[in-house]
């Protein structure tokens, strides 16, 4: 058994796999930057160790440092986390060669999966379809107009190097073709250093729909259901739910033995989930692996009553898996929300700032996992994600409901989150419906945005309001009355002494 | 003291006064019984005969950014003094007699509602200025006829500028 766990990430993620390490006795080391001296993941740590200064690539992302850290801390396994080195077979790989476990797939899946095309002939030898077009990367223009008059227009233009919506471009129409492929490239070659692209079919409202697998090292492979995680912002996720409102029983068992299929087929190892597109007729098409524990695996944790985080470190000791297919039994609905550091009215613009005050929901169904405190600084250096809000719920409706009053509890003071904006598509009438693709955003967000804007009839608030905002100007007036000297805002000075006091 | 609060679209002006220790509040006809508990430096609660709010309260860009558990305001106010030099310089334009509307504080104009030849009424809208990210709304300092518009939305304006000419009704005879 792997007996100290050096968790090669921050955040949310960290805090998350150090509670697991706890409760399983084991020592969990945390590494952090020099912005992230003060946070919760290097608090709840039993041992911390500097890798390097703010910026990722210097710290986070700095390989020899990492190992540097497990050894000096006789850590003998790595969490990578999501996101940073977490599907990095160079990574995997150096960790296992200097004698450490690595807690997660093994380098070879990781080279295999990461990699676009080999994973879709994966796919496709397991059965499952692949988007038209999506097989064959090209950079040549040629080629191109090639594939898109075969799929036939509107098509996605898409680079086969990475994701994350740089070198993506919508076309609708074959003289449109030749400028948007040369952006796409050139974008495709500065994001990835790979200017190759897919001309892939444009699937009309299509939902983002995933498959939870799990596999040990003795060749037993299950599947927790699935997640829909169509609610999306610059193609990332921001809400998701399990099970999914949308696909059929049917669509839900092939999509199942589809994934399983696919993860026997890499000789898969731990947690892995197999993304699907699925249209509004439900037809289906294989998207990617993640070979990684995933931003929304509580909401699978909640319904099936596993510790994902603990069995993945179980699987990685070498143990077979503790349960069994039949032992899966989803029950009730559960829902996700992604608390970020963004203004969700203003275009999801990144917001940074001193957290000066947290009133975190709790109660009956609602599970937060977070990696902030009150003081607490959001730097401009990492993913602006500060947390997860996760309910669960017998039947959707109670779940929808218990996800809008948690909301209602959280308080974040100090910087701009996603609370308003998903509170706000918890009282949309086509999200209650569960009717939503991934064009919700782009369909709803003028009526979000009315909703959560300030009703003006409401005598009471606005006197509530009023009487607030009077007593707040009449202290600033007063303390700019008593110190002269004192040129900043009076809000500033109240920021720092907090900074100070805490 | 008058304040005039901008929420969202729409001006809600607000009396507030202190009694013995606690604020009072006048808003249209409505004067509810308020107690006010100052929980830490950024929330309140308050009780408005007998309803429950929980605020927090934090600067924004161009005011304050104020969450009533499912709704955000986005308040910018102005106090007795700056209302005092609203006026100030709304009633310098109402006072000309010759009809220029100057600009009463430096800002950009952003939407002009009328054009030369139009007939205004005393406190028509004419125009919207937005200075310090408050706009404002320029109205017509007396009835008579647009005899020129010297400015159109995007203009940067400094204070005292002429804005739009009017003749009055007097001098139109």
């Amino acid at each position: 058994m792997i007996c100290k766990v050096l968790i090669a990430n921050r955040g949310e993620i960290a805090v998350r796999v150090i509670r697991s390490c706890r409760e399983m006795s084991i020592p969990a080391v945390a590494i952090y930057s020099e912005a992230d001296r003060g946070s919760p993941h290097v608090l709840m740590a039993d041992e911390a160790i500097c890798v390097g200064p703010a910026a990722s690539l210097e710290s986070y992302l700095k390989v020899d440092h990492i190992l540097a850290a497990a050894r000096k801390t006789n850590a003998d396994a790595i969490h990578p986390g999501y996101g940073f080195l977490a599907e990095n077979a160079t990574f995997a790989r150096a960790v296992q060669e200097v004698g450490l476990t690595w807690i997660g797939p093994s380098p070879e899946t990781l080279a295999l999966l990461g990699d676009k095309v080999s994973a879709r002939r994966l796919a496709q030898e397991s059965g499952a379809p692949i988007i038209p077009g999506g097989l064959e990367p090209t950079a040549d223009i040629e080629a191109a107009k090639a594939i898109a008059s075969e799929v036939g227009y509107p098509i996605l233009i898409k680079a086969a190097g990475g994701g994350g919506g740089k070198g993506m471009r919508v076309v609708t129409q074959p003289d449109e073709l030749r400028p948007a492929f040369e952006r796409a490239r050139s974008e495709a070659e500065s994001a990835f250093a790979d200017n190759r692209v897919y001309v892939e079919k444009i699937i009309e409202q299509p939902h983002h729909v995933e498959i939870q697998v799990f596999a040990d090292q003795h060749g037993q492979v299950v599947r927790l259901g699935e997640r829909e995680c169509s609610i999306q912002r610059r193609y990332q996720k921001i809400i998701e739910e399990t099970p999914s409102p949308f696909i059929t029983q049917q669509v839900r068992e092939e999509l199942g033995r589809l994934a399983i299929s696919i993860a026997q087929a890499c000789r898969y190892r731990g947690a892995g989930t197999i993304e699907f597109l699925v249209d509004k007729d439900q037809n289906y098409y294989f998207l990617e692996v993640n070979t990684r524990l995933q931003v929304e695996h509580p909401i699978t944790e909640m319904v099936t009553g596993f510790d994902l985080v603990a069995e993945q470190i179980r699987v990685a000791s070498g143990e077979p898996l503790s349960f069994t297919q039949e032992d899966i039994q989803p029950r009730g609905h559960a829902i996700e929300c992604r608390i970020y550091a963004e203004d969700g009215f203003d275009n999801f613009t990144p917001s940074t700032g001193t957290i000066v005050e947290l009133g975190a929901p709790s109660g009956f169904g609602v599970r937060l996992d977070h990696g902030i405190r009150e003081g607490l600084e959001i730097t401009p250096y990492y993913d602006p994600i500060l947390g997860k809000l996760c309910v669960w719920g017998q039947t959707r409706p109670e779940a929808v409901r218990r996800m809008a009053r948690a909301l209602e509890e959280f308080r974040v003071v100090g910087v701009q989150t996603t609370v308003p904006f998903c509170l706000a598509v918890m009282n949309h009438h086509s999200f209650i419906r569960g009717e939503y693709s991934t064009r919700y955003i782009d369909d709803y967000l003028f009526e979000l945005e009315a909703w959560s804007q300030a009703d003006t009839e409401n005598l009471s608030e606005v006197a509530a309001l009023g009487a607030t905002l009077f007593t707040t100007a009449y202290e600033s007036k007063l303390a700019d009355h008593s110190n002269v000297e004192e040129a900043d805002s009076n809000w500033v000075r109240l920021g720092r002494e907090q900074q100070v006091s805490r | 003291m008058i304040f005039k609060a901008l929420v969202a679209d729409r001006e809600i002006q607000l009396k507030l006064r202190v009694e013995s220790g606690k604020p009072i509040v006048e808003l249209q006809e409505y004067s509810p019984q308020l107690d006010l508990v100052k929980l830490t430096a950024f929330s309140y609660s308050l009780l408005v005969d007998g309803q429950s709010h929980h605020l927090s309260i934090q600067p924004s860009r161009n005011g304050f950014k104020v969450d009533i558990r499912r709704r955000t305001y986005h308040v910018r106010l102005q106090d007795e003094l700056d209302i005092t030099i609203a006026k100030l310089g709304l009633k310098d334009a109402s006072l000309n007699q010759s009809g220029k509307v100057v600009a009463p504080i430096p800002g950009l104009v952003t939407s002009v509602n009328v054009a030369t030849g139009d007939k205004v009424g005393k406190g028509d809208h004419l125009l919207v200025l937005e200075a310090m990210k408050m706009e404002n709304e320029i109205r017509a300092p007396l009835s008579g006829k647009v005899t020129d518009v010297h400015i159109s939305p995007g203009d940067t304006v400094e204070k005292g500028v002429e804005l739009i000419s009017i003749k009055g009704r007097e001098d139109l005879k």
